[in-house]
């Protein structure tokens, strides 16, 4: 079963001539139609285009005129990636029937290299959300309990991954997007340095905490997506190009020697299973040579108030420019501009959208400015003092992802905050910029998938992919049973 | 802090939103819980602190006056609600004669 390989078996396929990318292609959206019902993880699939995508990269190869080394392998993106051509609808309905006319630099860079874009997977609307239930489109489901949550904003891609309906996929990560949803379902995933990737065509939620990255069954397929898209890019003056040196082929895996910091304040109001199984996994890495010690991010339990200031005060002003007049959703029998304005963004958003655009609306506002957005930017200074200290003293720092496993589908939506709480461990990795990963790390007594998070320095991407893959060596993948 | 229903209205419409009277009421309540739970920062003491807006060292990113490809007119066309003549059309601005 092709579904079953990961990118770096399907490669060796393609290259022995084995598989063809067309067969791969067909096998993948075929799984991923049949699979789509029950998981909603796709907000569209790119059937015909997938399929023609392939069949030119089959004949690229008959001439041996390949575009890269990874030509003919599929993979799905997350529906906030602006994709020429192939509806972007940021699981919004404002942006319902959006066809944007330009491709993100992140999917121009994997069609160069010849990648196959099976489809646009599920999201929280315009990613604000935690476990997808917020997309227009109905939440995707955890392939593990379709009863539970799959996490989010990027649920849709854990899903499709986690259910073998694409070996991966791009997510994006404003406070845990991808980490998060990669922990729920069983997958890897990273969010790479601020600046990593560049964010051109990603769509705007807040602009200093956003950060494409990927998902993938395997730590080396992550970081082979991961290298495919990074680099500096001239329509991103926040991008910054450094050399890739996390490419498969250069991750050891060893962990001999590597200083681990273990902040207590990531083990507070975490379950215990959540808790033995990061533990557990701890004491494995030590035994294969890293060494831990505990530190402190003293600041940790001001990350949610700091972050969910920030993000929603870019928020409403990135989301001003939904007007229902250039593109995107526009209210109907309308008679005067201001009314446009109003009416438009009353039905193309969702709730939890505008309760964001409300809080940013409000904490940017005169009077409040100060005591609120000002604050919070000074209190963001605090958190990335906390890392840099951390720093200078280990090479990385392990912790859970989430402080449970995945919860029931409907258990939080009706408390924002109770939401916004559950992000505690993922958020501050945003805030200071730096890149995080998230390994699967055993189950739950139900059968839950529980995620490690890794988090370093400032493109110090080599040196969690290599502690990643320690972890995934003594862990083992998880499959769901659909 | 207590958000109520007018607070709520006036901050909807600095950002052009209408909500409905469903909405007003169950957002001053999210939101007084929220900014109640995010004031929560005042406990930090940040007299001497620089507040960071970014993370990355923004520096002016220079590059040559060139003439590049924008958008073309005609795919804008296909995206806009409304297009004729080269134009987006929206609907009256400022009161008048027809």
């Amino acid at each position: 079963m092709l579904t079953a390989k990961t990118l770096t078996e399907l490669t060796t396929l393609l290259d022995s001539g084995e598989a063809s990318s067309a067969q791969i292609t067909k096998e993948f959206l075929d799984r991923a139609a049949s699979l789509n019902p029950r998981l909603n993880a796709y907000i569209t699939l790119n059937g015909e285009g997938a399929l023609k995508e392939a069949a030119a990269s089959d004949a690229r190869r008959k001439k041996g005129a390949l575009l890269s080394r990874h030509d003919g392998l599929p993979l799905a993106i997350k529906d906030n990636i602006c994709t020429g051509g192939l509806r972007t609808t940021c699981g919004s309905g404002i942006l319902r029937d959006f066809v944007p006319p330009y491709d993100a630099t992140s999917y121009e860079k994997l069609k160069a290299a010849g990648f196959i874009t099976l489809g646009k997977t599920n999201m929280d609307e315009f990613a604000m959300g935690s476990t997808t239930e917020t997309s227009f489109f109905g939440p995707a489901k955890n392939p593990f309990d379709t009863t539970r949550v799959p996490g989010g904003s990027s649920g849709g891609s854990a899903v499709a991954v986690a259910a073998a309906m694409a070996p991966a996929a791009l997510g994006s990560d404003t406070g845990g997007s991808i980490r998060q949803p990669a922990a729920f379902c069983g997958v890897v995933g990273i969010k790479p340095t601020y600046g990593r990737v560049s964010r051109y065509g990603l769509v705007a939620f807040a602009s200093s905490l956003d950060q494409i990255g990927s998902f993938a069954r395997s730590v080396d397929d992550a970081a082979l997506v991961l290298g495919v898209i990074a680099g500096g890019d001239r329509r991103d003056a926040t991008s910054i190009d450094r050399p890739v040196d996390f490419r498969p082929s250069e991750l050891t895996g060893d962990v001999e020697g590597m200083r681990i910091g273990v902040p207590e304040e990531y083990f507070q109001g975490v379950a215990d299973e959540v808790k033995d199984a990061v533990l557990e996994k701890l004491k494995q890495l030590e035994a294969a040579g890293a060494r831990t010690e505990p530190i402190s991010l003293r600041r940790t339990e001001y990350a949610i108030p700091v972050y969910y200031l920030i993000a929603t005060a870019e928020a409403s002003s990135n989301l001003a420019r939904y007007d229902g007049i250039r593109y995107g959703y526009r209210a109907p029998d309308v008679k005067a501009l201001e009314d446009l304005y109003r009416k438009t963004r009353n039905e193309g958003f969702g709730k939890e959208v505008k309760r964001r655009i409300i809080l940013g609306t409000f904490s940017l506002s005169s009077g409040y400015y100060d005591a609120y957005y000002l604050k919070a930017l000074k209190g963001r200074t605090l958190i990335i003092r906390d890392f840099q200290e951390a720093f200078a003293k280990v090479d990385a720092i392990v912790t859970p992802v989430t402080t449970t496993t995945a919860f029931r589908i409907g258990e939080k939506i009706s408390n924002p905050l109770e939401m916004y709480v559950s992000d505690i461990l993922t958020i501050s990795a945003n805030l200071a910029g730096i890149p995080g990963i998230s390994v699967p790390a055993g189950t739950d007594r139900a059968g839950l998938p529980i995620g490690l998070q890794i988090m370093g320095n400032h493109f110090q991407e080599r040196k969690i992919l290599d502690c990643a893959k320690a972890v995934e060596r003594v862990s083992g993948p998880l499959t769901p049973a659909v | 802090m207590k958000i109520d229903e007018s607070q709520i209205l006036r901050v909807a419409e600095l950002a052009r939103l209408d909500l409905g009277d469903d909405e007003k009421k169950e957002f001053s309540t999210q939101l007084s819980d929220i900014i109640s739970y995010v004031e929560k920062i005042n406990e930090l003491d940040t007299a001497d602190v620089a507040p960071s807006d970014h993370i990355v060292e923004l520096k002016n990113v220079f590059r040559a006056d060139t003439v590049l490809p924008s958008i073309d007119r005609a795919a804008l066309e296909k995206i806009a609600p409304r297009f004729e003549d080269g134009h987006v059309v929206v609907p009256i601005i400022i009161e008048g004669q027809e």
